[in-house]
């Protein structure tokens, strides 16, 4: 069987890899949080690779991490963690449209309860902000469709297994690299300073050719499930 | 790559059906046994060389063509490759025989307003600038832009209102595939540049930029 995030490596565009904070601690979780990292298999074949992590939380939006970032850094190194934070649920190509992220997420959510963690707080990478990547996260997270639910499909596999709308993070995930870098991972050349989009980017790309840096930041959505 | 709303574009639909009635002989297809794989539109227009007279684009230059006389110079308005036959150097062909068709009628120049085919890519990069990035090998960085430079073109200058394309929010959102819950600006797929969404006036305008070249035939 092939490693699990050789599996779902097309899940994810490549720049998605190289998160400033979230490289130093990712490894740590299947080593000190074993328990709460997960894969749906069928047979020999992964449908979805998981992660999440209790943190601290006092239930207020004041108190929330600031995103993805913050979630993981928090989980290593704050006490007192009394909820579950989802850091990833990643399905290979092969499997979307099969409803293989909600099963994910409901395994998430019995992962939670096994733990008598009564929350599960989730930063939302909304799937289809790629395609708004100028629209701003507070207003891309409002948008929904003519029957009600909300416009972003991921946000509403969460809104349809009883999740709510906390609060859009614009800040979730900061990666940050050299022009070359983020040249090889975009697969686009970025002859200036300036803005850019970018495939598979949620939100646009700030390129100084003068300091040799590319900055991102990616926005997330952060959702609630009461156990 | 033609897109949906490639098809609508204001002035086109004002005159793109008189292009054959009117100037047959500046309309070529080329064949390869008996498959047509490229094909050219082009119209005499009158230019006093400067760069302030250029028409506004391809939208200004189907206007002077239809609207004025005293033409003197041959203006490219679309060459056309079937996706299928992208990247044969039929593109390049058809420019020759533009270039040949000014010729015959001894039209000193002819002047392109190009649509960049990699400008798709920059959708939020002013035209201006794009129009000026180079390759190391200091040849344009656009493929198109760059072929024609290849046959001896130069830049005159970036035009960011060439095509102008307006609909209302339900056509963009048929053109796009894609949903404009509010007004504002949008990328959208294939778009050159973005587009400006008013829900208030149920409108959705946008323009597409190209380069202006010109060529000694």
């Amino acid at each position: 069987m092939a490693p699990a995030w050789e599996a779902t490596s097309d899940a994810m565009p490549e720049y998605n890899n190289h998160g400033d904070v979230l490289n130093q601690y990712w490894g740590r979780l299947t080593e000190e949080r074993a328990e709460f990292q997960f894969h749906l298999v069928d047979d020999d074949e992964i449908l979805a690779r998981a992660r999440c992590v209790p943190v601290r939380w006092d239930g207020t939006r004041e108190d929330l991490p600031a995103g993805i970032d913050g979630a993981i850094e928090r989980a290593f190194e704050d006490e007192g963690a009394n909820v579950l934070c989802a850091l990833l649920i990643s399905v290979p190509r092969a499997q979307r449209g099969r409803a293989r992220s909600g099963q994910a997420l409901q395994a998430m959510l019995d992962i939670a309860r096994v733990h008598d963690l009564e929350t599960l707080i989730a930063p939302v990478r909304p799937s289809w902000k790629e395609r708004y990547p100028l629209v701003p996260i507070e207003r891309y997270a409002r948008w929904r469709r003519a029957d009600g639910f909300l416009l972003d499909p991921w946000m509403r596999v969460h809104e349809r297994a009883g999740g709510k709308v906390l609060e859009p993070e614009p800040h979730s995930l900061r990666i940050t690299a050299t022009v070359a870098e983020w040249e090889e991972w975009t697969e686009m050349p970025f002859p200036d300073s300036g803005e850019y989009v970018f495939p598979g980017g949620l939100a646009t790309l700030d390129v100084d050719r003068e300091k040799d840096a590319g900055r991102y930041w990616e926005p997330n959505v952060w959702m609630l499930h009461q156990v | 790559m033609a897109t949906e709303f490639d098809r609508h574009g204001d002035t086109h639909l004002l005159y793109g059906s008189r292009l054959r009635d009117e100037f047959p002989d500046f309309q070529f297809e080329i064949e390869e046994d008996g498959e047509v794989v490229a094909h050219g539109r082009s119209l005499p227009v009158r230019w006093d060389g400067t760069v302030d007279d250029l028409p506004r684009g391809i939208d200004g230059a189907f206007e002077r063509a239809f609207e004025e006389g005293g033409a003197n110079v041959l203006c490219a308005v679309g060459i056309g490759v079937p996706e299928a036959l992208r990247g044969r150097q039929y593109s390049g062909r058809a420019l020759e025989r533009m270039l040949q068709v000014a010729r015959e009628h001894g039209f000193p120049r002819l002047i392109a307003p190009v649509k960049p085919t990699l400008k798709y890519r920059y959708p939020i990069t002013p035209v201006e600038r794009y129009a000026l990035w180079r390759r190391k090998d200091g040849l344009p960085f656009d493929p198109w832009v760059r072929t024609h430079a290849r046959f001896g073109a130069q830049i005159l200058k970036a035009e960011r209102q060439s095509v102008r394309v307006s609909g209302t929010v339900a056509e963009w959102e048929e053109w796009t595939g894609m949903a404009f819950p509010e007004s504002g600006e949008y990328v959208i797929p294939g778009g050159l540049a973005t587009l400006a969404i008013d829900r208030e006036r149920d409108a959705g305008r946008y323009a597409e930029p190209n380069v202006w070249m010109v060529h000694d035939v």
